[in-house]
């Protein structure tokens, strides 16, 4: 892994960065619609990551109730459309929106929680928003079976049917997402995120403002998971509560930590090992979870940093020891 | 009219009084020391004035804006400002303002910046990227600025990095520029945190226990720092043990012994005045 990265440092970033985004279009072609499928979960699930990257990698905030924000999305596509008739390519900055002010309202009166308790409040906010969908709150989220019968995505015209249709739309935001995510690492307020995480007191008597930094890292992180969930709706026509459950949280907190908390290429390694490659070893049936977990403990007693750790993280991580 | 005012300060932590009824006051070019035996409570004053803790009784002033008072607490419920907080309105704002009790950043913002006892540099990050740090509060991009990038916000970053190598260079630190925070000596690291503090373009400099663990020369070195960056028009609130240090620069001491203050006055004075002997030395047998 060293030396692929020291290579890939040595070719001109735009060389690469063009040629995996070729690869990445090709990619779908010569495969069928099942893999295609495996494809854009990938990058659902990649969104996904990169968002709770923000919160997580970047902040330090433990979030362990991501999928929460991921469902939110998802029902408010999904109601805007039904009750609306809202296209639903109308309803994904709503989808953000809403996502984004959910995780403002949980995350406020949070902020000055440290670590672990931060992380129990949040999976109780993640249960919060699964029961209260199973519950069917306000008579309209259609209890435990969910909501049915949404609208097919039509885009300029095009109407999204086939697998590799969403495929390229999801690809499209991913490339935005990353796009977004690499200037705000290298801005002003990437490095307020890098100073809380490193010392909060210390980036605090420097002037900056926690709670600010902190909560631009829980609504942004929040409102690009609510994207997420609305590019699920825009797929698959059917939203139930078990897009928020708990076990979703970890698997996306898993994509973060596996790969490497805070770096962008980690979270696509995480992808790969916690979405993609599960689907690829199908054939290996119950068998495959428990290898999943074999894995997991084996990684992080060898590489707790992660596969691909952003060179700071690793510093941060190897000096605990 | 003085720069910092602390009238009869206390701070209790359950039934310790850490801060007793202490105050004093600095004036505006100064550099004043405050010393005493350790468990003083000199680090406890230096918490109240950055704003990390909030006064049990007492206020600050700083440059006519009250810095700390005792917190609302559950008063805040019976107070009209509280409910009204949310009004957009300037009055209110203003009333509520001064209600309130200031968090860290906004006495940086006010003008008081300080060093810690133990150094908490942020240790991995560049010795670059930790004095942007003190730039921080003068600046103002954000979300919108970090992604599209508009030419103000270009600006901005050139300003920050601008105004980081100035102050790097002044602390003589420049051929550590890009050397991350962790690896640099000992006496380099204490320079570090002295830079990231002046970057915040403070008015008044809290240092505390900047000599500590530095040997004679870096010590002789440090002092004439000091006395550079009060010639530039920095007030100087420094605690320190080495009272070679202390007698040298300071042009005026508040001793503190078990959270009270004990003498005020010039060194020579301090030195000469019977209760801190006794706090240095010990109570006399009888």
């Amino acid at each position: 892994m060293e030396n692929l990265r020291a290579r890939l440092q040595k070719i001109p970033p735009l060389w690469w960065q063009a040629g995996l985004l070729v690869l990445a279009v090709l990619l779908p072609l010569p495969l069928n619609d099942y893999y295609r499928a495996v494809l854009w979960r990938t990058g659902i699930y990649a969104i996904l990551g990169l968002s709770l990257n923000i919160i997580v990698g970047y902040a330090g905030l433990f979030q362990l109730g991501h999928a929460a924000f991921y469902a939110l999305g998802a029902y408010t596509s999904a109601l805007l459309n039904l009750h609306f008739h809202i296209p639903l390519v109308l309803t994904w900055p709503i989808s953000i929106l809403v996502a984004a002010f959910f995780g403002y309202l949980i995350s406020r009166p949070i902020l000055h929680l440290r670590g672990d308790y931060l992380c129990i409040v949040t999976i109780a906010f993640g249960e919060v928003v699964r029961l209260a969908l199973v519950n069917n709150i306000f008579g309209i989220t259609g209890g435990a079976n969910g909501l049915s019968g949404i609208d097919q995505t039509v885009l300029f015209g095009l109407t999204l049917r086939t697998p590799l249709h969403h495929y390229y739309l999801v690809l499209f935001f991913l490339v935005l997402t990353l796009f977004a995510v690499r200037r705000l690492e290298n801005s002003r307020l990437g490095r307020a995120w890098m100073y809380v995480r490193e010392d909060e007191t210390a980036a605090e008597a420097m002037g900056v403002d926690t709670t600010w930094a902190k909560l631009l890292a829980f609504v942004l992180g929040s409102g690009w998971a609510g994207l997420a969930g609305a590019l699920y709706v825009a797929r698959i026509p059917v939203v139930s509560p078990d897009l928020a459950r708990f076990i979703e949280s970890v698997v996306m907190f898993c994509i973060v930590v596996l790969g490497g908390t805070g770096s962008i290429p980690g979270v696509f390694v995480g992808t790969l090992g916690m979405i993609t490659l599960p689907e690829i070893f199908r054939f290996l049936k119950t068998w495959r979870d428990a290898w999943m977990g074999v894995a997991m403990v084996a990684m992080m007693i060898a590489r707790p940093e992660g596969l691909w750790p952003s060179r700071r993280i690793r510093m941060e991580i190897r000096e605990k020891e | 009219m003085a720069l910092l005012e602390i009238h009869d300060l206390t701070k209790q932590f359950g039934g310790l009084t850490a801060v007793d009824r202490v105050s004093f006051s600095l004036d505006e070019g100064e550099i004043l020391g405050l010393i005493g035996p350790n468990g003083a409570g000199k680090t406890t004053i230096f918490n109240l004035i950055t704003g990390i803790y909030t006064p049990t009784y007492g206020e600050i002033f700083f440059n006519g804006h009250r810095i700390a008072h005792p917190p609302l607490g559950a008063r805040k419920f019976i107070t009209p400002v509280w409910w009204l907080q949310w009004v957009p309105a300037r009055s209110v704002r203003e009333r509520w303002d001064q209600l309130r009790t200031l968090r860290p950043h906004e006495v940086t913002e006010l003008g008081i910046a300080r060093t810690f006892q133990t150094i908490r540099l942020f240790k991995n990050m560049t010795v670059l990227e930790n004095v942007m740090a003190g730039v921080h509060h003068r600046t103002r991009a954000g979300v919108w600025g970090a992604i599209f990038r508009p030419p103000a916000q270009r600006e901005e970053e050139a300003f920050i990095v601008k105004e980081a190598e100035q102050h790097i260079h002044f602390m003589g630190l420049s051929d550590y520029r890009d050397e991350l925070a962790k690896n640099l000596p000992y006496g380099h690291q204490r320079r570090l945190e002295i830079a990231r503090a002046l970057a915040a373009r403070p008015r008044l400099l809290i240092l505390d226990e900047p000599a500590a663990g530095l040997n004679e020369q870096e010590t002789l070195e440090l002092m004439d720092l000091i006395r550079q960056i009060r010639d530039s028009g920095i007030t100087i609130l420094l605690i320190e043990h080495d009272m070679k240090v202390v007698m040298g620069i300071c042009e005026r001491i508040v001793v503190l012994d078990y959270g009270k203050k004990i003498a005020e006055g010039t060194p020579e004075e301090v030195q000469r005045n019977p209760r801190v002997i006794q706090a240095y030395l010990g109570e006399e047998e009888v």
